[in-house]
């Protein structure tokens, strides 16, 4: 008969759910019985039988059980000896948790960027049906009537409100006189359109009324601080209010980051035409309708109500004549989703301007910097494994199993996680402000306690640690103990994948380098040109409009200062802004928008114009009214050989050209100088109010500081305490590079952490490469070479790597900055020196890194590498 | 005092570790109810009897040597503490204290 043995699974069965100190006695008698029956197969079925009958709590093992001894021994002990070779290799460790950290804090902050400008406008609970109206396809500014008659004749829209803002105006509340920024003037609609709760006050009562106005708890403590704001009068330029309601201070990811509401309905005395666009239109859609069928409506609309007006204004014969015109023009009103604005359509944005490119550039960088460092991470702990294969050694033969050497590398790895997650917290809050400046945002520590950071860091605590720790650990706990302990194992890991992997980093390292220096010299090649006048020496004083006729007085007063040279007025600076106005050439054969400007007499002389052709304007001539001066771009727009004498028409007057000047840049250097009409700035107030919006002082002083608080006294004395605001013309010029000075400034930093995180893959691998060779150079050196030569041979690999790294680099940088500097129209060519700049800085810093570790492979003494066999 | 209360399966294990001094083991055990009472309880039963026993401090144990027919096990040996022979006599003297105050006459009219 055949003999059976007892089913191994009871076996197993008993001694993994059973307490060890009853398993020997259950299964001594459990054979002995398996014996008697004659260990048949009926027997062997008892058996199994018997086990599971043993089933009791009593046996069962028990928490004490599993964390005897040995488990938690054996962490205590992985972590002590973690913390011990942590402390022992403290450069390695140092690299190590820097990168990480640097890698992770990076993460953090973008993150947080990333959500935050995902997020705007998401708070509205009817943000899928609310609306933008935008004139054409990216018009910003409609008619005035546009909310009143879309709520009234489409019967789809709930309801439609007209904006405008966000104005800087002066508040005045008891003696607290400031100028404050954040006015937002809208229609009664406005609190329904966007489902604002007023925290004091009636919604329906807030806006009835063109007193009214509405503060936001922040304004309200600021302006009231120690009694109730409600129905406290706020003169707003002059003109009082009534506050008839509170509202909690908007959300930071919105769109129209407004302070204070002001209420400024549609008058019904005013004639307003519906070719003027001077208004910003909302509009909340009825759930059932359909966005399509609303966008016909609105531009069958625009044919009938804005057709008129614009044929009127342009001379063409009908509406279709107009639109066959200009075919890539869209003559209708058309919806842009609130959501969209922020980012898609940003420069519907009453807020800062966000962009969808620069969140794909932070999403990129975050993710590559956060690769990058866990890879050099596995680099480096690899390049260690050498070191530390006669640790593994000793491990094995001392009764080490694979699982030992694993988990002690796993925990290893962990801990330089878990200490780099702390530091890049640290980093991260620290370095908030930076990245505020850089992003344009307001962000507290508080806003870095996001989901998905909370998320990020739970992966990289439980996952990226574990998981960089996984192949050094897997790699050396292969280890043949005797190989190990003779020193002989030198590979690990393919040094192919490594040189890819560094190569990589020079490239990006190659690149950025690249496009900071580019963006660096073309804003100094903007700076540096030719603008066609005279900036410097020029403090430009704001809010003229309010000195009224007391201007003269300023004018007189300022011209006692000795360092004052001249004084004049203009409506518009260059640089400020110039708004366009509509002429025609007067047999009605073009009608164009140039510039346009009222200067009064003495602002040429100032700004330096260069006169090409005929005078400028006379001081108090009163023919000069309707004489214009223009630039050279608009004769050339207008395709005309000379321009003094002809003329120009607008409203129904003709304004004779009396002069041409050469052209100068007013706007932007990024763009060619535009057509330009400057028209004479009326010295009396009351007829040319409007021209006298900016105060120029043109001084000799070399002491800025003092020509400002002169002016700034001079002011106080007679405008009646309106404050005081100037900038002196240069400085303005130089704020239109702020957008470039930021991407600098963020290309800049990341160039940075960048190259820090290359210089540790170079580290690594440079260590790695040397542990590798340790022997080779030793024999080397016996048999009679040279330090710098030993050197050299090292050197040579690593520029190989930085050059192929360096021209993908170029290569990268070059197609991307030959499409970023299409932008200007004035621009740097990209030619050859620029590519040697930044293959030299990487080559260099290269070198030094590789020279320093080598040179202490190459000194060291020969037998000691070779006394291991 | 619920430490030191014998149950009835108890109280039989008890007497049978005593029978069998000094070779009481699990299976031993077992099969000596069986002989003796008819009854057969299950292994697991006796072993967590035995347990219980030993943990009231009724009964002390020792290991002896590995056998064979045990596939290397070795036998745990158990003997009566002089507490697990208070706790049998406590039983044994109620019992036969309640006895004696039975009247005859109760059992007449069996």
């Amino acid at each position: 008969m055949k003999k059976y043995s007892p089913p191994k699974w009871a076996l197993s069965f008993l001694r993994f759910f059973y307490k060890e100190r009853y398993v020997e006695q259950i299964e001594g008698d459990l054979f002995e019985i398996f014996l008697r029956d004659g260990s048949t197969r009926k027997a062997k079925r008892q058996f199994g039988w018997n086990t599971i009958r043993f089933f009791r709590l009593r046996y069962l093992k028990g928490i004490d059980d599993y964390e005897q001894l040995t488990t938690l021994a054996m962490i205590k002990n992985y972590l002590k000896v973690a913390i011990r070779t942590l402390i022992k290799q403290k450069s390695y460790t140092a690299i190590n948790i820097s990168g990480l950290a640097v890698a992770i804090a990076s993460t953090l902050l973008i993150s947080m960027y990333i959500l935050h400008e995902r997020s705007y406008d998401n708070f509205y609970p009817d943000i899928e049906r609310m609306y933008r109206v935008a004139n054409g396809d990216n018009g910003r500014w409609t008619p005035t009537l546009l909310a009143q008659t879309i709520q009234a004749e489409i019967p789809q829209v709930e309801a439609a409100t007209k904006v405008n803002g966000l104005m800087e105006s002066f508040l005045e509340a008891g003696n607290q006189g400031i100028l404050q920024d954040g006015g937002l003037w809208v229609d009664e609609n406005f609190l329904s359109v966007f489902d604002i709760e007023l925290l004091k006050g009636s919604k329906e009562y807030a806006l009835s009324e063109p007193d009214h106005m509405i503060l936001t708890e922040t304004i309200a403590a600021k302006f009231f601080p120690d009694k109730e704001a409600m129905n406290e009068i706020i003169e707003i330029d002059g003109d009082p209010f009534k506050v008839v309601g509170i509202v909690s201070d908007p959300p930071k990811n919105t769109h129209i980051p407004y302070k204070y509401i002001a209420s400024n309905p549609v008058d019904p005395e005013q004639k307003y035409y519906w070719s003027g666009n001077n208004t910003f239109t909302y509009a909340k859609l009825k759930p059932t309708a359909r966005r399509g069928d609303v966008s016909i409506m609105l531009a069958d609309l625009y044919e009938k109500k804005v057709g008129p007006d614009y044929i009127a204004y342009t001379g063409h014969e009908s509406f279709e004549a107009l639109v066959k015109e200009y075919p890539n023009r869209n003559f209708a009103f058309t919806l842009i989703p609130v959501i969209d604005i922020h980012l898609k359509k940003s420069h519907f944005t009453l807020g800062t301007q966000g962009d969808a490119e620069s969140i794909l550039i932070f999403s990129l960088i975050a993710l590559f910097i956060l690769i990058i460092a866990c890879i050099n991470y596995i680099n480096l702990s690899t390049a260690r494994s050498a070191v530390r294969s006669k640790e593994v050694g000793i491990r094995k033969s001392l009764g080490s199993q694979k699982k030992n050497i694993i988990l002690q590398f796993i925990t290893e790895s962990t801990l330089i996680t878990f200490i780099s997650v702390i530091l890049a917290g640290l980093l991260a809050v620290l370095s908030i402000k930076l990245f505020n400046q850089l992003t344009q945002r307001a962000f507290d520590v508080v806003d870095l306690i996001t989901p998905g950071n909370i998320l990020v860091l739970i992966v990289l605590l439980v996952f990226v640690g574990p998981l960089a720790g996984s192949y050094p650990a897997y790699v050396m706990s292969r280890f043949n103990p005797i190989d190990a302990l003779k020193g002989g194992i030198t590979k690990s890991g393919k040094a192919t994948l490594r040189n890819i992997l560094v190569a990589f980093q020079f490239a990006t390292s190659v690149f950025l380098i690249t496009v900071t220096l580019v963006i660096y010299l073309q804003v100094e090649y903007l700076k540096s040109q030719d603008i066609g006048i005279d900036i410097n020496n020029t403090l430009v004083v704001n809010n003229g409009i309010q000195l009224e006729s007391k201007y003269d007085v300023l004018k007189g007063q300022l011209e006692q200062i000795p360092s004052v040279e001249l004084v004049s007025k203009a409506s518009h600076v260059p640089f400020y802004g110039f708004p366009d106005y509509g002429y025609k050439v007067p047999d009605g054969s073009k009608s164009f928008s140039p510039n346009n400007a009222f200067l009064a007499p003495g602002v040429e002389k100032m700004l330096n114009m260069e006169l090409l052709d005929g005078r400028f304007f006379r001081k108090d001539f009163i023919p000069d009214t309707a004489s214009i001066i223009v630039n050279e771009a608009l004769v050339k727009e207008l395709g005309w050989e000379d321009a003094v004498g002809r003329k120009l028409r607008r409203d129904n007057i003709d304004y004779t050209i009396i002069g041409l000047v050469k052209d100068f840049n007013f706007a932007s250097l990024k763009r060619e100088v535009e057509p330009l009409i400057i028209r004479y700035g009326w010295d009396a107030y009351e007829i040319g109010i409007y021209h006298q919006r900016f105060i120029l002082v043109q001084f000799s002083s070399k002491n800025l500081r003092k020509v400002y608080e002169e002016v700034e006294e001079q002011w106080s004395q007679i405008s009646g305490g309106y404050p005081f605001e100037a900038r002196f013309l240069d400085e303005t010029f130089q704020l239109q590079f702020e957008a470039e000075r930021r991407f600098g400034m963020i290309f800049t930093t990341f160039s940075g952490m960048a190259i820090f995180i290359a210089l540790l893959g170079l580290f690594a691998l440079t260590t790695f490469i040397l542990q590798k060779r340790f022997k080779e150079i030793a024999v080397r050196k016996v048999m009679g070479a040279s330090v710098p030569s030993l050197i050299r041979m090292i050197i040579k690999d690593f520029t190989k790597l930085v050059l192929a790294g360096s021209i993908l680099g170029i290569g990268g940088s070059f197609y991307w900055l030959d499409d970023w500097l299409q932008e200007y129209s004035t621009r740097i060519e990209l030619s050859w020196y620029l590519l040697t700049i930044p293959i030299a800085i990487i080559l260099i810093i290269t070198w030094i890194v590789v020279s320093t570790k080598s040179y202490k492979a190459a000194v060291a003494n020969p037998s000691k590498a070779l006394k291991d066999e | 005092m619920k430490g030191t209360h014998l149950g009835e399966f108890e109280e039989l294990v008890l007497l049978i570790i005593g029978v069998l001094y000094p070779n009481a083991y699990g299976l031993a055990i077992k099969q000596e109810i069986a002989n003796q009472t008819k009854r057969s309880p299950a292994i697991g039963a006796i072993h967590s009897a035995l347990s219980r026993l030993e943990e009231k401090g009724f009964l002390k144990s020792h290991l002896a040597d590995a056998t064979h027919e045990r596939g290397g096990r070795r036998k745990k040996l158990y003997e009566i503490t002089a507490s697990g022979k208070q706790a049998i006599e406590y039983n044994r003297s109620l019992r036969n204290t309640l006895w004696n105050q039975i009247p005859a006459l109760a059992w007449k009219n069996l």
